[in-house]
């Protein structure tokens, strides 16, 4: 009887674990209490109704904002704020935020679900670590970043927040080498990187993505699934989440830019208010990565890192067809309810198609954002725990043939095909002239110095020697020389000599060659 | 009396149309780009075409700006390079000198940048900004 009891009891559990809560998980909630959850068209566009159903995030799980700080007091953010933040600005342990940027990211991510106040955050559930880096009109030098990072990871941050410009998001040879390292060692450390793409108009990779390819840059979308005005997007891209006139949480005190220090008509509001920009995108992707986190807890950063790229839905029928061509929107725009529903990460068939990476139209808006151009890359940074992925697959075709001396420069007006002996490169995109060159001698050097082997003087985005292309062992293997603006091969930006396939795409500066047997 | 409307509709074919506006266009790219120089994001903010996240996306703007000590477009050239009614696309070239606050590090790149112009009540914005298309 007692045994029968038992069957009983550990059958309905059975029923209960494996038919009604998976049924209870998939079902939408209904919609939250909060007053400004209608104005938060973000939410419903990803799913965030259905991914709450499944989990809102754990309190284990934390995400650092190192940005201007964050209102501790904030009625929508209070029980989320972890009380050990850190202020690199002043250098004292209070990160109370002057600006009211890094509030604003702060309630994207964790503003509290169902209180009957404000809005709501994505992964309401989870914990913000507070990292002030910013000063109060909105700067944040190199050390102070580099520090606040180095901090979030000390601190047991499983997600970093950074939406932020700096010099080290240039894309030039002055980019922060301290930054970069801090980004370095937090991927070490089992960290995954979100870069927002930016907002300037210049086709230039964020330098952070040049140094750490396991980042997940993202880019800006508006309510209709189009990439928004002022977004920047390319090749380098790995997913698209709203950006666009994003209801958040602000400080209930004056701040900078709350503050007659702006024109009314850019004045924001204290306690709520909207914001546009890849600062506001970024934060969406973390707080997806921090639910994955909570959900599943012992995935690696890779695993979260796919199952956000590899669930995205498709925006790209929304744009010109050489939007997927070149896969400037990466895998789509985030889908939270996607996500959150796999028991595993698997690969988006977007996210797998090997595209063609080239030159970047730029399209940028917002017009100046960022002009500031130059080189600038812009502003959001996410960091979460990640795993590097493994390195590229070996070569797997038969020898190659062996290769004569080295050639003079090739023009890339013709191809010389008395010297080819290790394939030829093909320019498919880019401001130069249609080309081919012969690929001859030990190694080859691509730039737009008149030494080079490979000339490519039209791009103002190559560097004088911008990548190394050699054969070792039957194997062609591309390097990047330090370039500003880095080199990727089918569309994935490299960090040591990786093997170039016979109909892989190299893409150097603003140039996209094809590798040809 | 549709003879008539028939004379009336091939006189209007014939007039001459009104020419092209390209002072505007320039105008407002010459501005933009002073505006760069100036590292001022409320000039830039009101060069952009009206929308309702014109004003949103300054905290943004105002970051980066703050990352520049100076910035200066050198030997600029402006020209119309299409119009069609109330949209033109101007292209800028010349070289862009830039030194960055932190650290002082500085250096020059060339710019040919496509800048997107629409007019909107009699006044010409920014819309967008492009490269060279490949």
């Amino acid at each position: 009887m007692w045994v029968t009891g038992c069957f009983c009891i550990l059958h309905f559990a059975f029923c209960i674990s494996y038919l009604l809560l998976p049924a209870l998980a998939l079902a939408q909630i209904a919609p939250p209490n909060d007053p400004l959850y209608e104005r938060q068209w973000a939410l419903e566009r990803i799913g965030a109704p259905c991914a709450w159903a499944r989990s809102t995030g754990s309190q284990a799980v934390t995400v650092a904002v190192v940005d201007s700080g964050v209102d501790l007091g904030h009625p929508d953010l209070v029980q989320r704020v972890r009380k050990d933040g850190f202020d690199f600005v002043d250098n004292d342990d209070d990160p109370r935020d002057e600006n009211g940027h890094g509030t604003h990211v702060a309630g994207i991510i964790a503003a509290a679900l169902g209180n009957g106040e404000g809005g709501a955050g994505l992964a309401p559930g989870v914990q913000i670590l507070p990292v002030r880096v910013m000063s109060a009109e909105g700067s944040g030098s190199d050390r102070a970043i580099a520090a606040g990072i180095t901090y979030a990871v000390d601190r047991g941050a499983r997600v970093i927040n950074l939406s932020l410009g700096a010099t080290l998001l240039l894309a030039t040879p002055d980019s922060s080498p301290q930054v970069i390292r801090a980004i370095r060692n937090a991927l070490a450390a089992d960290v995954v990187v979100v870069v927002a793409a930016g907002n300037d108009f210049v086709p230039l990779p964020n330098a952070i993505v040049g140094e750490n390819s396991a980042v997940l840059v993202v880019a800006a979308s508006d309510r209709d699934d189009h990439k928004a005005d002022f977004s920047n997007s390319g090749p380098w891209v790995d997913v698209t989440a709203p950006g666009e006139r994003i209801v958040s949480t602000m400080p209930t005190y004056e701040v900078y830019l709350t503050s007659a220090a702006l024109p009314p008509e850019e004045r924001f509001e204290q306690r709520y208010d909207s914001m546009s920009g890849t600062s506001q995108a970024a934060p969406f992707v973390s707080a997806l990565a921090a639910l994955l986190l909570s959900a599943h807890p012992d995935w690696s950063a890779d695993q979260v890192r796919e199952a956000i790229t590899g669930y995205a839905a498709d925006i790209y029928p929304n744009h010109p067809s050489y939007y997927r061509r070149l896969r400037l929107l990466g895998s789509g725009r985030l889908d939270a309810c996607a996500a959150l529903a796999q028991e595993r990460p698997a690969s988006n068939p977007l996210a797998a198609l090997l595209v063609q990476v080239g030159a970047i139209p730029l399209a940028v808006g917002a017009a100046g954002v960022c002009l500031l151009a130059l080189a600038l890359v812009g502003a959001g940074i996410t960091v979460a725990r990640h795993r590097r992925p493994p390195p590229a697959p070996p070569l797997a075709s038969g020898p190659l043939p062996s290769f004569t001396p080295s050639p003079a420069a090739n023009t890339g007006d013709t191809l010389l095909a008395a010297q080819v002996a290790w394939g030829t490169l093909r320019i498919l995109t880019g401001p130069n002239a249609p080309a081919s060159f012969a690929l001859a001698g030990a190694e080859l050097i691509i730039g737009r110095q008149s030494g080079c082997a490979i000339q490519l003087p039209g791009d103002p985005t190559l560097s004088r020697q911008h990548a190394r292309l050699s054969l070792r062992d039957g194997r062609v293997l591309v390097e990047d020389l330090g370039s500003s603006h880095g080199t990727l091969v089918s569309g994935r930006r490299i960090v040591g000599p990786t093997p170039l396939l016979p109909g892989d795409t190299l893409t150097v500066g603003g140039t996209t060659l094809r590798l040809e047997r | 009396m549709l003879h008539f409307a028939f004379c009336i509709a091939l006189l209007a074919a014939c007039a001459p149309s009104p020419p092209a506006d390209t002072e505007g266009p320039v105008r407002a790219a010459e501005a933009f780009v002073a505006a760069l120089e100036a590292r001022d994001a409320s000039a830039i903010i009101r060069l952009l075409e009206p929308s309702d996240w014109r004003g949103e996306i300054g905290p943004e703007l105002r970051s980066y700006l703050g990352l520049m000590e100076e910035l200066e477009l050198r030997d600029p050239q402006y020209s119309v390079l299409e119009q069609q009614g109330d949209t033109a696309v101007v292209q800028v070239t010349g070289s862009f000198a830039y030194s960055f606050a932190e650290g002082g590090a500085s250096g020059e790149r060339p710019v040919d940048l496509r800048v997107e112009t629409v007019r909107v009540a009699d006044t010409w914005y920014l819309r967008g900004l492009d490269l060279p298309q490949p």
